[in-house]
């Protein structure tokens, strides 16, 4: 009988995992000398959350936390399907980056009362340096809303082609029913989830954004991206995952009904995760067992 | 007083030690050379920064993944600062930066080249590393004070990406056959390129910018010193050099076998033609070239006015 | 009135610290006495002031730098490596692979 914490720190840990690595792919070429080194600590700061949350676990699982990392196969990852996406260009970046932090705070602040002893010192910790991502992120937000239209537009388009994807990091991960009763998770994912769209939908009326939310997300089309050679390719991004139904109901925007398609919680990722896990894996993969 | 005579005082100050500040009366070949070599550094670090790079999503650990993204993010500092400095010497960021990815101005050669393992991590991190922190610790001794801090603070973190680059070799060295072979194979291939590091045997009598005592150290002092602290060790660990040539002697060090040097390869990188010069330009270009409306945000809207 | 910070550089070599503040009605008037009441002992190669209204400090100074574990990018994180490297090094020997060429 598997411990049910383990999906709990495998979806946290992957998410940060995924999102780092992504993040971190920036680190180098970000056009703007003091964002690169801003945003590079802020990657920094997601793997090792990652890392750390992976240490918990590797307790309950018995790999070390490399392992964990580096050596399981695709299927057994439980990031969200946003974290994977490529960076496409610096708007997506952004837009990724202000929908997903305020997400991660809101499940952070649920989880300082996670009755796991663990969980809640390291989120106590990942707290403080979530503040400084959520103003950079915020900072951003703002500049960007109220920029040159040429950055508005992009923005906004940006947020729309994310923010299917945003929604399913509170798609329900494995074994939450005995998570929530144990107390391990003091709210359910629909409850946070609830929290996060009155939070965003808010800020995006306030900035005349409120087509994000409203609208179908258009597959967009990336603009070059540095991967990690540094290739240039141009990336059109589909919606692997329809995008729940949310309503405006008084006001606020809430979310009216289930999740249609299964995504990274339950396994299921885009055609862009193969080919990041190969990349992210494949020099663990080939020498194990060896130190470096 | 005459431009002669105050451009003699100039320099009688600097060979007395004096340091120079951004806001000195300063001759124009000294504002120039200053500017054209702190530019020069400054690309350098940022281009530095694309092969590493590389290796990031694909580093073998986490630990390995989080020190190589700072290293790297220390590189664009290091950029950072030095470009602020070259700007106080009277030229823009923004046009220090299309210069370079347009190909119109310099940065080092090791940085032209690809990387093909972990091994190249590894001799980046140490021996490349080692070798700029060789040049940049003589540069502490320059004339020009924003210069002199800058690297004060450069070399502190260079000193750290050392112990980072020796712990990466020892790592693989020590490691199985499989990673001590590809940190020798990584060796032979950038052997070359360090040695081209500190240019061709130059004329200290005809380089400008000791003159100026912008740079304090000459190319040969640079590469002997260089010799001195890393070749022992990597003899000491069992690695070998592709020079067939390279021989500690009472005087000093020989190397450079007749042929194997290739001086024409050095002069063909400097002029751009390196084996990924061009590639990594493109990419810079396209990334800048795809923002320019992120350079518009920071421009600002000018106030609308009724 | 306004407060005016000083900071000021003992050599070209040190940094630059905070020397203290004065009181003046106009940076002109703050220029002006500024040297006297932090320098005249001859302490400075270059002396600032800067209103306080115009200085601003970054929130949260307590998590600059991180919270986690940062030793990867601190000298504390290397220690070991010059154990390490005598390690490898003793090893090579042992193993006939170390090299001299005099």
């Amino acid at each position: 009988m598997s411990d049910p914490r383990a999906s709990l720190l495998v979806a946290l840990a992957d998410d940060e995992l995924i999102l780092g690595h992504r993040l971190s792919e920036w680190t180098g070429w970000v056009p703007y000398i003091e964002e690169d080194l801003a945003l590079s600590s802020i990657a920094q700061d997601e793997i090792a959350h990652a890392r750390m949350l992976l240490d918990i676990l590797s307790v309950i699982d018995g790999r070390d936390t490399d392992q964990l990392a580096l050596g399981r196969a695709p299927g057994e990852f439980r990031n969200a399907v946003l974290c994977e996406l490529p960076n496409t260009d610096f708007a997506f970046t952004l837009a990724r980056h202000w929908l997903y932090d305020h997400a991660d705070d809101v499940r952070l602040r649920a989880l300082q009362k996670s009755s796991f002893k663990e969980l809640r010192e390291a989120v106590a910790i990942f707290l403080l340096e979530e503040r400084y991502h959520l103003e950079h992120a915020d900072a951003w937000f703002h500049r960007l809303a109220g920029g040159p239209v040429d950055a508005r537009h992009r923005f906004a388009d940006a947020l729309s082609a994310t923010i299917g994807e945003a929604v399913a990091l509170f798609e329900s991960i494995d074994d939450e029913p005995a998570l929530v009763s144990d107390g391990v998770m003091p709210r359910s994912s629909e409850d946070l989830l609830g929290e996060w769209l009155g939070r965003i939908g808010e800020q995006l009326d306030e900035e005349g954004f409120d087509q994000v939310l409203s609208a179908r997300g258009e597959p967009s089309t990336g603009e070059m991206v540095p991967t990690s050679t540094g290739e240039m390719e141009a990336q059109v991004l589909g919606s692997v995952l329809q995008p729940p139904d949310v309503k405006r109901i008084d006001g606020r925007w809430v979310h009216t009904d289930s999740f249609r398609g299964s995504g990274g919680r339950r396994g299921n990722h885009s055609e862009y995760f193969e080919p990041l896990w190969s990349e992210m894996t494949a020099l663990y993969r080939a020498h194990p067992g060896a130190k470096w | 007083m005459t431009s002669e005579e105050r451009t003699a005082r100039f320099k009688e100050r600097i060979d007395a030690g004096d340091k120079i500040e951004a806001t000195d009366w300063m001759p124009d070949q000294y504002r120039e050379s200053a500017l054209k070599f702190i530019e020069m550094h400054a690309n350098s670090e940022i281009m530095g920064a694309l092969p590493e790079r590389e290796w990031i999503p694909r580093a073998p650990s986490l630990r390995r993944k989080l020190s190589l993204t700072a290293k790297v993010q220390d590189e664009v500092g290091h950029g950072q600062i030095l470009y602020r400095i070259a700007e106080d010497l009277g030229k823009s960021r923004e046009a220090m930066f299309e210069d370079l990815i347009n190909g119109r101005t310099k940065f080092h050669n090791v940085f032209h080249y690809p990387t093909e393992s972990w091994g190249d991590v590894a001799v980046i991190g140490w021996l490349i590393d080692g070798a700029a922190l060789v040049t940049q610790r003589a540069l502490l001794e320059s004339s020009y004070a924003p210069y002199v801090r800058a690297m004060r603070r450069i070399c502190a973190e260079e000193s750290l990406h050392l112990r980072h680059g020796e712990d990466l070799m020892l790592e693989l060295v020590g490691g199985t056959d499989a990673q001590r072979a590809m940190f020798q194979d990584a060796v032979n291939r950038w052997w070359r390129p360090i040695m081209h590091f500190y240019g061709p045997p130059s004329n200290p009598d005809k380089d400008v910018l000791l003159y100026w005592g912008i740079k304090t150290k000459s190319n040969e002092e640079l590469r002997n010193e260089f010799f001195d602290t890393y070749v022992t060790k990597m003899w000491d660990v069992g690695i070998t050099a592709p020079d067939p040539a390279l021989k500690k002697t009472a005087s000093g060090w020989e190397w450079g076998a007749e042929g194997w040097v290739n001086w024409d390869e050095f002069w063909q990188v400097v002029k751009g033609n390196g084996p990924m010069t061009e590639t990594r330009l493109s990419w810079r270009r396209a990334v800048w070239n795809n923002h320019a409306w992120l350079r518009d945000v920071f421009s600002g809207i000018p106030r609308a006015v009724a | 009135m306004d407060v005016y910070e000083v900071f000021a550089r003992r050599t070209h070599d040190d940094p630059l610290v905070h020397a203290g503040s004065i009181k003046a009605q106009d940076l002109e008037m703050a220029l002006i006495l500024a040297r006297e009441t932090h320098f005249r002992h001859g302490e400075g190669a270059e002396c600032w002031v800067v209103k306080r209204e115009d200085l601003h400090s970054v929130p949260d100074p307590e998590t600059m730098g991180g919270v986690s574990d940062r030793s990867y990018r601190r000298q504390d994180g290397y220690v070991g490596v010059g154990a390490k490297l005598k390690r490898v090094t003793e090893e090579m020997k042992k193993l006939g692979k170390s090299i001299t060429r005099e």
